[in-house]
């Protein structure tokens, strides 16, 4: 398992099958490391709550600066992309439709971008103070 | 680089496909809650008294966030030993993987959970 080779084998995955499927495979596997990676660092942020609402308050705090909400944004576009895609996965093993693979890639995306100008219409004001949409008419 | 590339027992991909659709309900609530409907820049930061509020006492967010835990721990883990397989690791590379995935998964298990204890019971004990 070394490193270099596991970094040139996923890109001649991507080299030799140069199609939409083979970029979807790869975004999955990308945005579902990342997700793993930021579940743990989460669950541990979390967990200063077992030292009390003070020390809590703190590390909540530190990670929700202007930065941080700006990294959210990311955060929430990867989530929605892996359920979508992971939904659409899915679809595909049960029904059996793995040659739509194509078409199901589109629809995917089509999906995810209507989620992500939903997240992106309601986040963004709040940057800029007062003129901020209402959720109850987004959600 | 010959043979045939090894992969998950049948139960592991089904495992994988449940608690994907269990984490789509419970991912999209989750970010409607906290994401959405929360707003920093009228609300200031999600803080022990947010979390308390919703959780304090309450039996379904309680199950709510238990099932999440498991199924998001379950899921990454699970997803990534088919990316390790995926790169052929050798018996003994596979072996010393799963150790760790499993000893991971259940210390991270044990820790959210006691975690989500506070937050029912309203604070640390």
């Amino acid at each position: 398992m070394n490193i270099f080779k596991m970094i040139k084998g996923t890109g001649d995955e991507v080299r030799l099958n140069p199609n939409r499927g083979t970029w979807s495979w790869l975004l999955h596997r990308l945005t579902g490391l990342g997700l793993l990676f930021y579940l743990l660092a989460h669950l541990w942020v979390l967990g200063s709550a077992n030292g009390g609402a003070e020390v809590f308050d703190e590390r909540l705090k530190s990670v929700q600066s202007p930065i941080f909400h700006v990294l959210e944004i990311g955060l929430i576009l990867i989530v929605f992309y892996h359920m979508v895609n992971g939904i659409a996965i899915s679809i595909m093993d049960f029904a059996d439709i793995s040659r739509q693979h194509k078409f199901i890639v589109t629809a995917t995306v089509a999906v995810f971008a209507v989620l992500a100008i939903i997240t992106l219409a309601v986040i963004i004001p709040r940057f800029f103070g007062e003129a901020h949409a209402s959720i109850g008419g987004l959600a | 680089m010959s043979g045939t590339i090894p992969s998950r027992s049948p139960l592991f991909w089904l495992l994988q496909r449940i608690s994907g659709a269990f984490l789509a309900v419970f991912l999209f609530t989750h970010v409607k809650v906290l994401h959405w409907d929360f707003d920093f820049s009228t609300q200031g930061f999600i803080d022990f008294t947010f979390v308390i509020d919703r959780l304090s006492g309450s039996i379904g967010w309680a199950i709510f966030y238990f099932l999440f835990i498991i199924s998001s721990l379950f899921h990454g883990l699970n997803g990534l030993w088919a990316v390790i397989l995926d790169f052929r690791p050798s018996n003994g590379t596979q072996k010393l993987w799963l150790a760790i995935l499993w000893v991971v998964g259940a210390a991270m298990a044990i820790y959210g959970l006691k975690t989500l204890g506070v937050f029912y019971k309203g604070g640390a004990a």
